[in-house]
């Protein structure tokens, strides 16, 4: 089942064209990557399909118009997760997985059984159980990117869009974190999920989206996207391939000249 | 030159009536003719004492009605400021002012080489008979003085025979809660229209001020609002219109005198003194 | 903002109870507090049973108004405090030092002392909520695209001292012969005297503000992770705005419009509150308007107590409180940066 279509998607920010017919899909579960080199409107095409940057196109939530829901069903419909970890003040970690059930709460109603087993499945899925009464300010950026994360999931939305979800991680905790992520997707949430990392792309996306310069290069299976053609011309790097344990891997290694 | 002895006879007989001239002149010129009175106060006693002929200016509050009480007189003479620069220009040969500008004014016009005559506020009456007594005799006109004071004394003796026993209670209310004490003109005055000064008797000296609070406890026979007609809206004054004070009828009655009866000492107190017992008599 | 522990110690009943309690402690005190000793007894009695004597006059008439008043600015100045704070996420965001309240006083102050509040008696709250509205709009935007500590106390500075220069040319300019020695009462705050009308003035529009600051905890709450993640989650940040520039407006402009200007109270409340309640925005709200409340009737009972030629403004005591705090929080925030 097609969670997000987005048609068409043309985005201007200050009369430049930062994104121009642009088109995402995602469906149930499927974890989808959206690679791209360094300001080829991937932030900006993600944050206009969440509604978040206006522009012109079509998008659509389990076939029907984004813009026909309100506020907070759009909010149950597509959880985002944006760049960054900002924590403005010093919450625990469970009082701040818990805004993620904001949407599911009418103005006056309190968080009932149903929220606090959302928050304590999500919050078991990203291993933070254990750091529930610490408060955020204080955890290392890979505790902190799980809890934001966890924040995100306990939406229980549909739809995911994750933007960067594992930049400034550690090893370590970028793996954790793509093998979280493909979890989800396989228990049925549709993800859309910003990488800089070619073989974490490669190796857990069902498919990619390549972007660059505001347009959809390549779209496909990963082994399609990424072969040498459209690194070249997108990134302008050659790459080392190989695999291993079944899985490829695609390793930037030499910088292009122009043209 | 010597002159023969007979001639210096005649020349002596000659000089004497001259001198007489010269003498009774210099004593004419000792009353002054050009007068700049630089002060409410000495503008209205002035003009009660001798009108307005020998005034070449007076100060400008002198032309408000809520202030003064020789508004009509004084509408054809100029008004200063008690700016130096001002009272130079009508070249006085006497200036009055209030005692209380003695630093920044009359010392300054002394040492000009004004004469410069100073009225402190009197705080009783027998202070008042001294000052206008004092002030009469500087403007050449004692006489005029005395029959003021007599007049003045006569009609509050009427007053003061006619008090009857009962002695009701009564309290000036000022703006900011300013009320005058003991020690005070206000006070004398009250007394003689037959009140008892409640600020006095709470053991207030002078000008004090006495809490919202205070005055419900005290709750005084009368209330005395002796300001009317100032312009303007204020905080200080919207204490005297405080509901509280409505609470205290019909025990307290209140009695709005205009303010030109008291800011200034003069004859009219006898006014004062007068509407307060019209007050009382009500 | 301290690190470690951030699970609150006190649980929300709980906290709530107690400031509650301490507020009823301290309403009853401010009744015994006067220039006129009266025993505790006949003022419950002047006050619950309706008595008409001289001592029920003054609790009914003179103090209770004053408590009344006092409750209810510090109420709203917590509250608008912790909202604003939420708002700008910034600890130093407070209606006093941004200007808000100053500029209320600007307006109340052309209401009174040019005689329109005078033709029309409402001219004097509205007036000053105005001032209010355009103070709190002006920071808003000056500050929020750029939420640094620096930005937010430039454009309150900026604010605050445009308003009370025109405050005082205002008073210049008015007809009446104490507008001068009135200043010190508009830029310092006092309850002194007020009556019950001047409760009746206020309180409406003061009910109505905090009316509106009552429903944006949830939002804080979403603004805690950044605004784009808050709109995600269903914030409408447009209509938060609004309801937080709207309430303070009100609840503050309309206590100006009474009182004069009360600073800190906005400050320090929150901040005190704020470990109590695990610094959650939405959680801060409440106890922020209770403990508000009973900082000022606290102030203005020492205001009564503290012998000194005439009462001590209000504005003076939290002032003392409020001014030290101020810098030490700066400090302490500076330090956080670097």
């Amino acid at each position: 089942m097609t969670r997000l279509t987005a048609d068409g998607i043309n985005v201007r920010i200050d009369g430049a064209e930062i994104v121009a017919g642009a088109s995402l899909a995602a469906a149930a579960g499927e974890l989808v990557g959206l690679i791209g080199p360094n300001g080829a409107g991937k932030t900006t095409l993600l944050r206009a399909v969440a509604g978040l940057a206006p522009c012109d196109g079509t998008v659509l939530l389990d076939g029907r118009p984004a813009a026909a829901l309100d506020r907070r069903a759009f909010a149950r419909a597509l959880a985002y997760l944006p760049q960054g970890h900002d924590v403005h003040w010093p919450l625990t970690a469970r009082r701040l997985v818990a805004l993620g059930r904001l949407p599911h709460l009418a103005p006056w109603q309190r968080p009932g059984p149903a929220d606090a087993a959302a928050i304590d499945r999500a919050m078991a899925r990203t291993d933070i159980a254990h750091l529930g009464g610490r408060n955020v300010q204080t955890l290392s950026g890979g505790e902190r990117a799980r809890v934001l994360l966890a924040r995100a999931l306990a939406v229980e939305a549909p739809l995911l869009l994750a933007d960067e979800p594992i930049a400034a991680l550690d090893p370590y905790h970028q793996l954790h974190v793509m093998a979280l992520l493909r979890a989800t997707a396989d228990a049925g949430a549709a993800i859309v999920a910003v990488l800089h990392d070619l073989t974490l792309a490669a190796r857990h996306c069902d498919r990619l989206v390549l972007m660059h310069e505001g347009r959809v290069l390549a779209e496909g299976d990963p082994a399609a996207v990424l072969d040498d053609g459209n690194l070249r011309a997108a990134y302008r790097l050659a790459a080392l391939r190989g695999t291993h344990e079944g899985s490829s891997f695609v390793l930037p290694w030499r910088r292009l000249p122009e043209g | 030159m010597r002159f023969p002895r007979r001639r210096r006879l005649h020349l002596s007989i000659l000089l004497l009536p001259a001198v007489l001239l010269v003498g009774t002149a210099g004593a004419r010129a000792a009353v002054p003719a050009r007068i700049v009175s630089t002060n409410l106060c000495t503008d209205q006693l002035a003009v009660a004492l001798i009108g307005t002929e020998r005034l070449a200016s007076v100060s400008f509050l002198a032309a408000d009605p809520t202030l003064s009480n020789v508004v009509d007189a004084v509408r054809d003479l100029p008004a200063n400021h008690a700016l130096v620069e001002e009272i130079a220009r009508f070249d006085p040969d006497l200036v009055l002012a209030g005692a209380h500008r003695e630093r920044r004014l009359n010392d300054r016009l002394r040492r000009l080489g004004y004469r410069v005559h100073a009225l402190a506020a009197p705080n009783s009456l027998a202070e008042l008979r001294r000052a206008v007594t004092d002030l009469a005799a500087v403007l050449g006109v004692p006489e005029r003085g005395a029959a003021l004071i007599a007049g003045m004394e006569r009609d509050l003796a009427a007053l003061a025979a006619d008090a009857g026993a009962a002695r009701p209670t009564a309290l000036v209310y000022r703006p900011n809660g300013y009320t005058s004490g003991a020690g005070t003109l206000v006070d004398e005055v009250m007394r003689l229209a037959g009140f008892d000064n409640l600020a006095a008797r709470s053991g207030v000296a002078g000008g004090g001020n006495l809490s919202l609070e205070s005055l419900v406890v005290a709750a005084p026979d009368l209330i005395v609002f002796d300001n009317p007609g100032e312009r303007g809206w204020s905080l200080a004054q919207r204490l005297q219109a405080h509901p509280v004070l409505d609470r205290l009828r019909p025990g307290t009655r209140f009695v709005a005198l205009p303010g030109r009866l008291w800011v200034c000492a003069g004859p009219w107190i006898v006014e004062a003194a007068a509407r307060l017992r019209a007050a009382r008599n009500r | 903002m301290t690190a470690g522990a951030a699970e609150a110690r006190i649980g929300a009943p709980t906290l709530a109870v107690g400031l509650v309690a301490l507020l009823a402690g301290l309403a009853f005190l401010s009744l015994q507090v006067g220039q006129v000793a009266i025993p505790a007894a006949e003022v419950l009695r002047g006050l619950v049973a309706g008595a008409d004597d001289r001592a029920a006059l003054i609790v009914r008439e003179i103090r209770l108004p004053r408590l009344l008043l006092a409750g209810l600015i510090g109420a709203s100045l917590g509250l608008a405090g912790a909202a604003l704070q939420g708002l700008l996420r910034n600890p130093l965001a407070e209606p006093g030092l941004i200007g808000v309240s100053a500029s209320g006083g600007l307006g109340a102050v052309v209401a009174l002392y040019f005689g329109f509040a005078a033709a029309f008696p409402l001219a004097l709250p509205l007036s000053a909520m105005a001032g209010a509205l355009i103070a709190t709009l002006a920071l808003y935007l000056l500050a929020a695209r750029d939420a640094s500590i620096l930005t937010l106390i430039l454009a309150g500075v900026a604010i605050s001292s445009f308003a009370v220069a025109m405050t005082s040319l205002a008073l210049n300019l008015s007809p009446t012969p104490y507008a001068l020695s009135e200043m010190v009462l508009w830029l310092l705050g006092s309850v002194k005297d007020r009556s019950m009308a001047d409760v009746a003035l206020a309180a409406p529009f003061i009910l109505l503000g905090w009316a509106l600051l009552a429903g944006v905890g949830r939002g804080l709450d979403a603004l805690s992770l950044g605004e784009e993640a808050a709109r995600s989650l269903g914030v409408g940040l447009g209509r938060l705005r609004a309801l937080i520039i709207g309430g303070t407006a009100l609840s503050v402009g309309a206590g100006v419009a009474v009182s004069g200007s009360i600073g800190f109270v906005g400050l320090v409340v929150p901040h005190l509150l704020r470990p109590l309640v695990g610094h959650q925005p939405s959680r801060l709200l409440l106890p922020s308007a209770l403990g508000g409340a009973a900082l000022l009737i606290a102030a203005d009972i020492a205001a009564r107590l503290i012998p000194a030629r005439g009462e001590l403004m209000l504005g003076v005591l939290t002032a003392v409180i409020g001014a030290p705090f101020f810098l030490w929080l700066i400090l302490q925030t500076r330090r956080r940066m670097r």
